[in-house]
């Protein structure tokens, strides 16, 4: 009599745990197989039994279904992102953004945190390659969202301290020494493609928030290219963005940057008295 | 409760012997009475003493039997029209019982659980007392707040590391086995409370279980259990018809009580776990049918969470372990890993479906907010909101992992700006803010941090004295200080001082105004060494951050297992020290823009030669400190977009400065949004008095 309702949870067809879409399959299946090797539940108090809730997933269990689908990495994080099984395809994914010049935030956090779960898989070059990324996706705090996830002996290692100065620089607008220190480290920095340009965004992305006019030299150092290179990249930005160059008082050159709200306060709309659009919704059904 | 006039049979037996004996004392009052008068001095010794005996030997078994009756009364089972006792909490087909939807049940459903245990007493108050020698009734106001205040509340001075023999295996399970605990003893008044809450869920009652689970519970705990734990549910069962999933809520309600009053052994750690297990896998897998009060579902998710943190904090502590300790760790790695307590929660949110209703919900094609979750139509609520309150689940154990990115991903699908389920449980609305502030602070977003921390202690301020009675109350004030530590740090990055209330403003200068003060002293006196001075006073700042997040942080956890063959160490503040280390290097970015911000609100043009001069630094370092200033107040939102929180604006122009002045601006919009939807409230709260009092 212990147990009426034992037989109702176990052997009702397996048919009546319905997977809606595709995506539910995997945490169904995982569910389902999540091995209760010893059917049925007995008293808890009675016995203990070793709960293996581990989903095993991963593309061999695809055979069972029949349509096979294949779900994309970034698929894969966003519906199964805590199942040790997909580490290697996110390494996967991580060479392939650096190879493609792309980025996602949340595949490598999804990685970084199962290299927390399980510190013995940890590869530095993997680590090393997903700060640099996200040192390319600044003024976003993508490098300290990663970091948060590293244990503290690992940061103590190089290259991660190399990148964390780097990443201080950054941060704080010394843009010289981030170039000197950057070219001690080229192996480290060089191994990502469009390393470079993203940097050299970022520090006219700064420069544009600080300057109505910046000084020639102030931009050559943020960005580090000198002389013709430099006139080059200019005529590029006059004609693209809408720079204009102009002559200063000492006789330097002067960079005239974009109008933005930032640099222009004069520009920023006066979002002050602006009301959403969705918080009027809310008192449509009382305006009615 | 007594409203039906079937008894069992034990009952009906009594109450048959009461009778006789009831008539046939009265039968022979009368007739040996009448006898003895007649005869008057002229009756016989023995027949005298015939009728004493007799008499009395009635007495002692009328009164005998109204006692045993009396207390069989308590554990009344009602059957009523139930055809077949197998129909147990889950079932498959159309529930029979299903209650009608009658304004009496809506009453009883839509209740605010935020009103707290009020003492309105329910009919399970007047049936305990019967039978407690003690004829009181407890007063639930000072006692309640011990419940949960050991193990959960943290010390008023940070305390890191707990005292090595408080998870001491062998000293727990000395200190249960002291107190004299029988698992198998069941005092009368356990009986019936367990009885009774088993009927109550089988009927779906929700506010009758709500304040059995609230009240009864809390103080059969204060009054029965201070020391030690409930009886097992072994003991229980065959009061509840054996039910499986009954035993299931017990035994999570029996480890809960377990946690917060005494500490639990290793074996009772990996027990838990395996209960959780076990009830989330009927959830998930059974089609239950159920409806249980939303307080009770929170606080299992709740419970959850907080197990699987203190498990790891536990496991961390390798120092002190015993061998069997350890051998009992190496055999069940599997309990509380971090891999199952994140799929569970996943698995909830996902098979509840509860995104897509929710969205559904915005469409106006489902209902749940607006029931608060609760189930009309018969069905059962469970899954749904355990799922909504997973998400909130997933919030915390990110943070707890330092992924705050994710965290926030994971809540995105509730909206925190409007009320909603989670705000439905105090402890729920608090602990959602809470995280979802400090997420906000480490990833820069000062503002958002801000906005949601004003209104929760805004909110917190007002109701604070309707939970006073309430089991919870400890908590709510200690999350409450730690919001206000952390609104201290984000309004020392972001000195907005126009996001916040007036209440919460005095509030917060009541209980950080010095530390916030030194946090933005640059430099206060003209003469003397100044270098040495703001070094001081930057190195002040510091401790004060570190002092302030070490007090407002969540306790932080190393989610992976422990490597046993290495020497043993405790590395349990490992999560919390890399946090903290990040945290303060942020602190130092940081550093030099209190002086910059201090001479740009004095000055509305000035060189960059000049400001450099006051500052004792060089241009270079100047245009760097510049540059900080704009990439720190420049953050990056949830959208992607660059939005501005800085309170003194200023661009350069080759070599001036030039500071802007911004006006305050008015914001009306907001003002009038509310006050329409005030008036509307209350339009419509004067309908209904007087649609009723029409009737």
């Amino acid at each position: 009599m212990y147990s009426i309702l034992t037989p109702l949870v176990d052997c009702y067809p397996k048919g009546l745990n319905p997977q809606h879409s595709g995506r539910c399959f995997f945490l169904s299946c995982s569910l389902q197989g999540s091995p209760r090797s010893v059917p049925p539940v007995r008293y808890i108090g009675k016995v203990l039994r070793r709960n293996r809730i581990r989903p095993k997933m991963g593309m061999e269990k695809e055979p069972q279904k029949p349509q096979q689908v294949s779900y994309t990495v970034e698929q894969l994080v966003a519906v199964n992102p805590y199942n040790p099984d997909i580490l290697p395809d996110l390494e996967n994914y991580v060479n392939e953004q650096v190879a493609s010049q792309t980025y996602s935030l949340d595949a490598n956090l999804c990685l970084l945190r199962l290299y927390q779960f399980e510190p013995e898989r940890l590869s530095t070059q993997i680590v090393a390659r997903i700060l640099v990324k996200a040192l390319m996706a600044m003024p976003a705090p993508d490098f300290s969202l990663c970091l948060f996830l590293i244990p503290e002996r690992v940061q103590m290692e190089q290259p991660f301290k190399t990148l964390i100065v780097l990443s201080h620089y950054l941060e704080t607008g010394g843009f010289r020494q981030f170039w000197d220190e950057a070219a001690k480290s080229r192996h480290i920095v060089e191994a990502v493609p469009g390393f470079e340009q993203a940097i050299q965004a970022y520090a006219v992305h700064v420069l544009s928030l600080t300057y109505q006019k910046v000084p020639r030299s102030v931009l050559a150092e943020a960005i580090n290219i000198e002389g013709l290179a430099l006139d080059k990249f200019l005529e590029q930005q006059v004609v693209n963005y809408g720079w204009v160059l102009e002559m200063g008082q000492g006789g330097g050159q002067i960079i005239a940057l974009p109008k933005t709200e930032f640099n222009h306060p004069e520009l920023k709309k006066n979002s002050g008295d602006a009301v959403p659009l969705d918080h009027i919704t809310r008192i449509f059904p009382i305006l009615s | 409760m007594t409203e039906s006039s079937d008894i069992t049979g034990g009952v009906r037996c009594l109450y048959i012997l009461n009778i006789i004996f009831a008539i046939i004392f009265g039968l022979l009052a009368l007739l040996l009475g009448s006898t003895l008068l007649t005869l008057g001095s002229s009756c016989s010794v023995p027949l005298f003493w015939c009728y004493e005996i007799a008499a009395w030997g009635l007495v002692i078994l009328y009164g005998g039997t109204a006692f045993f009756l009396r207390r069989k009364a308590a554990v009344i089972i009602d059957e009523g029209d139930q055809g077949s006792r197998n129909l147990g909490l889950e079932m498959l087909e159309a529930n029979t019982l299903a209650v009608a939807v009658t304004p009496d049940v809506e009453r009883r459903v839509t209740f605010k659980s935020w009103m707290g245990s009020s003492l309105l007493s329910s009919d399970d108050e007047d049936e305990l007392d019967t039978f407690v020698d003690a004829p009181y009734r407890t007063n639930a106001s000072a006692n309640r707040q011990r419940v949960y205040s050991e193990s959960r509340a943290m010390a008023a001075n940070y305390e890191y590391d707990e005292a090595a023999g408080h998870y001491d295996d062998q000293a727990a399970a000395l200190r249960q086995q002291e107190v004299g605990y029988d698992p198998n003893f069941v005092p009368d008044s356990v009986k019936s409370f367990v009885v009774h809450l088993y009927r109550h869920i089988r009927e779906k009652n929700v506010y009758e279980i709500h304040q059995m689970y609230e009240t009864s519970f809390q103080t059969l705990s204060e009054r029965l259990f201070k020391d030690t734990p409930w009886p097992s549910v072994d003991a229980v069962v065959h009061y509840v018809d054996n039910d499986h999933v009954f035993c299931l809520l017990y035994r999570e309600m029996w480890f809960r009580h377990l946690y917060a009053r005494l500490s639990p052994t290793l074996k009772q750690r990996i027990d838990s776990w395996d209960n959780y297990c076990s009830l989330f896998q009927v959830v998930l897998h059974g089609v239950v049918n159920m409806q249980l009060p939303n307080q009770w579902l929170w606080d299992m998710v709740d419970e959850f969470v907080y197990q699987f943190q203190s498990f790891c904090q536990y496991r961390a502590k390798m120092k002190n372990k015993t061998e069997q300790e350890i051998a009992l760790l190496r055999q069940f790695d599997q309990a509380w890993n971090v891999y199952g307590v994140l799929n569970f929660l996943q698995a909830l949110v996902e098979k509840s479906a509860i995104i897509q209703i929710l969205e559904q919900e915005k469409q106006g094609i489902e209902q749940f907010t607006a029931t608060d979750g609760y189930d009309y139509s018969g069905g059962s609520n469970v899954l749904k909101v355990l799922g909504y309150f997973s998400m909130i689940g997933l919030l915390r154990v990110h943070c707890l992992l330092g992924d705050y990115h994710t965290g926030l991903k994971c809540l995105h699908p509730i909206d925190i700006s409007q009320q909603g389920v989670y705000t439905s449980v105090i402890g729920s609305h608090i602990a959602t803010i809470y995280h979802y502030g400090f997420a906000s602070l480490m990833l820069r977003r000062y503002v958002d941090g801000i906005r949601e921390f004003n209104k929760i202690l805004l909110y917190i301020y007002k109701t604070k004295q309707y939970h006073q009675k309430s089991p919870q109350y400890e908590q709510i004030l200690k999350k409450n200080e730690q919001m206000y530590a952390l609104l201290a740090i984000c309004l020392s990055f972001c000195p907005q001082m126009k996001l916040v209330d007036e209440a919460v403003n005095a509030q917060l200068r009541e209980k950080y105004g010095e530390k916030m003060g030194k946090l933005q002293r640059y430099d206060d006196e003209a003469y003397g060494d100044k270098l040495s001075r703001r070094q001081r006073y930057a190195d002040e700042a510091f401790g004060i951050y570190d002092e302030l997040f070490s007090y407002a942080c969540p306790k932080f956890i190393t989610p992976s297992a422990p490597s046993f063959d290495e020497p043993l160490v405790n590395y349990n503040q490992d999560a919390y020290r890399l946090q903290l280390k990040l945290f303060l290097s942020e602190v130092r970015q940081q550093e030099l823009l209190v002086g910059a911000r201090t001479f740009l609100k004095v000055y509305s043009t000035i060189s960059l030669g000049k400001l450099a001069n006051y500052l004792d630094v060089d241009e270079s370092t100047l245009r760097m400190t510049l540059m900080t200033y704009k990439h720190k107040t420049h953050a990056v939102d949830s959208d992607g977009k660059i939005i501005s929180n800085a309170d003194v604006d200023f661009y350069i122009d080759d070599d001036m400065i030039r500071v802007v002045n911004s006006k305050p601006v008015k914001r009306y919009g907001d003002f009038f949004l509310r006050q329409i939807v005030k008036l509307e409230g209350v339009i419509n709260d004067v309908d209904r008095i007087k649609v009723e009092s029409a009737n």
